[in-house]
């Protein structure tokens, strides 16, 4: 077996051209198998902690009618017994924020123009508590009273404002009236994701609730938890026994994202599989080609009494040198541009521009060490093309000695 | 003492609807000990009747039997261990592994017999002396002339001491000159080893070498 090992990786070097081309397509292919998972990882990981973070909290408690209607953001389901709960998340220490989420349009009365956003009614102070928001204002702070009006980046481009410009948000009370009011862009905001950039923006709560005359209701309450989300909702849904009141996670909030993400998640797996296609041709080459030059050195070693064992053996050892070194120079390929892309990110806004294809990431991709699809990657190169290479060794074993000798005009 | 019996030994190749008759009722007997040469023109089986000596192809009809025991009974499998341990082969055109030096193509029959390094780097070394490659042992084959390498070939042949050596045109892409070497290194090798050997061949200098000569035609034989 040794001596088969030996000679398996002796013959790497036959052909040194061929071994190192091959070598390198394996290592291409690994390098991007490495780039694209990385990068999904990241954007993935990064997605969820920017929902948590911008957007979903850890749970929200709501009105059942308001979560199940929620693009429609019905503002008249509002909290019921909000003491009640309050106390409870009180008593477990939790830090939460209520919340008054509606649909309104942003007018900017001077060029005209008027889109649709969600607007976001917040409690400055415990808002800072459960989300990140207020780290990622660059002008002003989180509005506190009166018709102050914080937007994003993007919309701040969108609607051609700047702090101190007024913007009318026009938006249905809760009792279903048309309402109207001027507001004062005293700050912007940039987060890492860009749905909350694209779609957002923040009045204090007080505001929120003269401009929907909510009557001192709220529509959601905001928790944030260091534990799994899960079990706080079922404590929660335990303790908060308040008729239509209901918790959902944050993963119930992202179901939609959540689908789209294993929806892409299959859609690279594909791509995956594809360039492990080409990874296997490339190996299927070598070895036919190996296999067919070397027809009449398989024949002399069958006459010297070599197994047929012993010679596919040989094959597989050489095969998986190939598919070793490959995915070893792969790897080292890999690691290069992960660390670059983690180091420095690739900006990719000149490419998507504000698309975000559902992630909430911004437009500079970045990556993640997968040290799980690297150890895969090493091993599938390794195994895979060690099984490949049994196909064209099995076949030239299929033709007889002599014949095989003859074709290579060796022996008779 | 006769090593090789054969017995109306024949083999048929069947190509489609097309049969040929390679061989035809063949009985002979091999001594041990024999320097001898099958010979003939293309065609005449002298291929098909080295290879079933040497257990690479089976009869059609017909018995082989070496030092006793029935080749046409065994299975692939002990064909196999057969060649490995008794038979030793030379080809026409060395059929060297390139990427081995001479002495790991030496021992690449001892490495298959699973014999300890240290024996084996002993032996070889040995016979590479006795074939006149002292010296050249890291060599491979690229580096070699052909009478080397063609003595590597034998060497190869014979580390295993097997029983028989079948040697298929061993001089013929050799100069006379180091053809003629090469067959008195088998000579001599066959004179202090008293190892057999069956060479094919069309080259008069070869038959010179030899005490006994088997003519083939047409698939049947002509002593």
């Amino acid at each position: 077996m040794k001596f088969v090992f030996k000679l398996g990786m002796k013959n790497l070097l036959r052909y040194k051209e061929r071994t190192f081309l091959t070598c390198l397509s394996l290592a291409v292919g690994v390098c991007i198998l490495l780039f694209f998972s990385g990068m999904l990882e990241w954007a993935d990981e990064a997605s969820i902690r920017n929902l948590k973070k911008y957007e979903m909290a850890s749970v929200k408690i709501g009105n059942i009618e308001f979560f199940e209607e929620e693009n429609y953001i019905p503002v008249e389901e509002v909290v019921k017994e909000r003491e009640k709960i309050e106390k409870i998340l009180n008593g477990k220490s939790l830090a939460f924020t209520p919340e008054i989420k509606f649909k309104a349009s942003l007018i900017n009365e001077v060029a005209g123009d008027s889109y649709p956003f969600f607007g976001m009614g917040i409690e400055a102070e415990s808002h800072k508590k459960v989300y990140d928001l207020h780290e990622m204002v660059y002008e002003g702070n989180l509005p506190e009273k009166g018709n102050e009006i914080m937007i994003g980046k993007n919309t701040v481009e969108l609607l051609n404002v700047k702090v101190g410009d007024f913007l009318i948000i026009e938006t249905d009370t809760k009792t279903g009236a048309h309402n109207a009011d001027a507001f004062k862009v005293t700050a912007l905001f940039e987060t890492p994701n860009p749905e909350v950039n694209k779609n957002f923006f923040y009045i204090s709560i007080d505001a929120a609730n003269n401009l929907l005359d909510m009557g001192g209701d709220i529509n959601l309450i905001s928790v944030k938890t260091e534990q799994k989300a899960e079990e706080l909702s079922r404590e929660l849904k335990k303790e908060i026994v308040v008729d239509e009141m209901t918790v959902k996670t944050w993963q119930e909030q992202a179901q939609d994202y959540l689908d789209l993400s294993q929806g892409k998640k299959g859609g690279s797996s594909m791509m995956l599989m594809m360039v492990f296609i080409i990874i296997t041709v490339g190996i299927v080459n070598t070895m036919n080609m190996a296999v067919f030059e070397r027809t009449g050195e398989i024949g002399m070693m069958r006459a010297m009494g070599m197994t047929n064992r012993e010679i596919i053996l040989n094959f597989i050892f050489e095969a998986g040198g190939l598919g070793f070194i490959g995915g070893v120079l792969g790897l080292i390929l890999g690691a290069i541009v992960t660390w670059y892309l983690i180091r420095y990110g690739w900006d990719m806004s000149n490419y998507v521009g504000d698309i975000s294809y559902g992630y909430r990431v911004s437009a500079v991709f970045r990556s993640k060490w997968d040290f799980g699809m690297m150890a895969t990657a090493l091993m599938f190169t390794t195994v895979s093309s060690s099984v490949i290479s049994i196909f064209p060794a099995r076949r030239a074993l299929k033709r007889s000695i002599s014949e095989t000798l003859k074709s290579a005009g060796k022996f008779g | 003492m006769e090593l090789i019996k054969t017995k109306d030994l024949s083999k048929v190749y069947i190509s489609g609807e097309t049969q040929i008759k390679a061989l035809s009722e063949v009985s002979l007997v091999i001594e041990n000990g024999e320097f001898s040469v099958i010979t003939g023109p293309s065609g005449s089986g002298k291929t098909t009747l080295f290879n079933l000596i040497g257990a690479l192809d089976s009869p059609t009809s017909g018995t082989i039997t070496f030092d006793g025991d029935d080749l046409s009974k065994l299975n692939r499998k002990e064909r196999t261990l057969f060649r490995r341990e008794k038979i030793g082969f030379v080809f026409q055109t060395f059929n060297l592994i390139p990427v081995l030096t001479a002495s790991e193509n030496v021992a690449f029959p001892l490495n298959l017999l699973g014999i300890s390094e240290k024996e084996i780097k002993e032996r070889v070394y040995n016979l590479l002396e006795k074939v006149g490659l002292k010296g050249m042992e890291e060599r491979k084959p690229a580096a070699l002339s052909g009478g080397q390498q063609q003595r590597v070939a034998v060497a190869r042949a014979l580390i295993k001491e097997p029983v028989l050596v079948l040697a298929d045109e061993p001089t013929a892409n050799l100069d006379s000159v180091t053809g003629g070497e090469i067959m008195k290194l088998m000579k001599k090798l066959n004179k202090e080893e008293e190892i057999t050997f069956l060479f094919a061949t069309h080259d008069p200098m070869v038959m010179e070498y030899s005490r006994r000569r088997i003519k083939l035609r047409d698939g049947k034989i002509q002593e």
